[in-house]
C-alpha cells in the first residue's frame, strides 16, 4: 500500500478536504451562534 | 452591521469557489499526463503549491492589517484592522499546516522520508509556530487596546518569514526542489501543467481570502456584542 502513489494522492487530498471542510464548518456554527445570540440581544 | 457587497460577500461565492475547485482537482487528478520523472504522485502539487500561496496570502493580508492598525489614529477602526489580524493568522495556521502535510505526504515517495530539517521546510515550520505565538499572545492579553502593538509587531515579524520561506531554496543548498513557476528565465514547468497549476493556484487564494473575510465579519458581530453588553 505506501508504494502505491494512489495512497498518497488520496491521503494528500482527503486530508486537505477534511480540515477546510471541518474549519469551515467551525466558524459557520460560529457565525450562526453570534447571529442568534445579536437576535436576543434585539428583542 | 452591514457588509460590503462584492463577491466574496454574494451567497453565490461559496458555491462558485468550490465548483471551481472541484474542477481544478478533477482536472489535476483524472485528465492531466502523469510526470516523466515522478508519475503519478507529482499531482500531489496541484494541492500542495496552492495551499502553500494561500498561506502567503493570508500572511500578507496580515501585514497588511498590521501596518493599518498601528497607522490608524480612529480606535474604533484600529480595533477592525486588529480583528483582520487575528482572522488572517487563523486561517494562514490552518493553510500553513496543511502545507507542511501534504509537503510531508509528498516527501515520503519521494525522498523516501516523512520529515528533513531542509531549510524550505524548516522555515515553513517556523511560520506555522509564529502564527500559533500570535494567537497565544492575542488571547493572553485581555483588550483590543492591549492587543494593537504588541500583536501588529509580531505580525510584521511573521510576515518578514515569508520571503526567507520562497528564497530558502536559493539561499540554502536544500533537498526541495528549486523555484519553478516564478524564476528568471521563465517557468521551468510544462506551459500545460502551469496553467493548470495557476488555476489551481488563484482558486485556493480565493477560497483563502473568503473564509478569511467570513471569519473576520464574524469575529466583528461578536466584537460589537462585547461592547454594547
Amino acid at each position: 500500500m505506501m508504494s502505491d502513489p494512489s495512497f498518497y494522492i488520496l491521503l494528500a487530498y482527503g486530508l486537505t478536504t477534511i480540515t477546510l471542510t471541518t474549519m469551515v464548518a467551525i466558524f459557520v456554527k460560529q457565525r450562526r451562534q453570534t447571529q442568534r445570540l445579536l437576535e436576543e440581544l434585539k428583542k | 452591521m452591514i457588509q460590503k457587497r462584492n463577491f466574496f460577500t454574494s451567497k453565490a461565492a461559496p458555491l462558485v469557489l468550490i465548483a471551481l475547485l472541484l474542477v481544478g482537482w478533477f482536472l489535476a487528478l483524472f485528465i492531466i499526463s502523469p510526470d516523466r520523472n515522478q508519475g503519478e504522485v507529482y499531482r500531489i502539487i496541484y494541492l500542495h503549491v496552492p495551499l502553500a500561496f494561500a498561506a502567503f496570502f493570508s500572511v500578507l493580508l496580515l501585514l497588511i492589517y498590521s501596518v493599518r492598525t498601528l497607522l490608524q489614529k480612529d480606535i474604533s477602526k484600529r480595533s477592525l484592522t486588529l480583528i483582520g489580524q487575528k482572522s488572517a493568522v487563523e486561517v494562514g495556521l490552518a493553510f500553513t499546516l496543511l502545507t507542511l502535510a501534504t509537503g510531508s505526504i509528498w516527501a515520503k515517495p519521494t525522498w523516501n522520508v516523512w520529515w528533513t530539517w531542509d531549510a524550505r521546510l524548516t522555515t515553513t515550520l517556523l511560520l506555522a509556530i509564529l502564527l500559533f505565538c500570535y494567537l497565544a499572545l492575542y488571547n493572553t492579553l485581555n483588550h483590543s487596546s492591549q492587543r494593537m502593538l504588541p500583536c501588529s509587531l509580531l505580525g510584521i515579524v511573521i510576515a518578514i518569514d515569508v520571503p526567507v520561506i520562497y528564497q530558502s531554496v536559493n539561499w540554502w543548498r536544500t533537498l526541495h526542489q528549486p523555484q519553478t513557476i516564478l524564476r528568471r528565465g521563465g517557468s521551468s514547468i510544462d506551459p500545460q501543467m502551469l496553467y493548470l497549476l495557476l488555476f489551481n493556484l488563484f482558486v485556493m487564494v480565493a477560497i483563502a481570502c473568503y473564509i478569511i473575510l467570513y471569519r473576520k465579519h464574524n469575529l466583528k458581530l461578536l466584537d460589537e456584542i462585547e461592547r454594547t453588553a
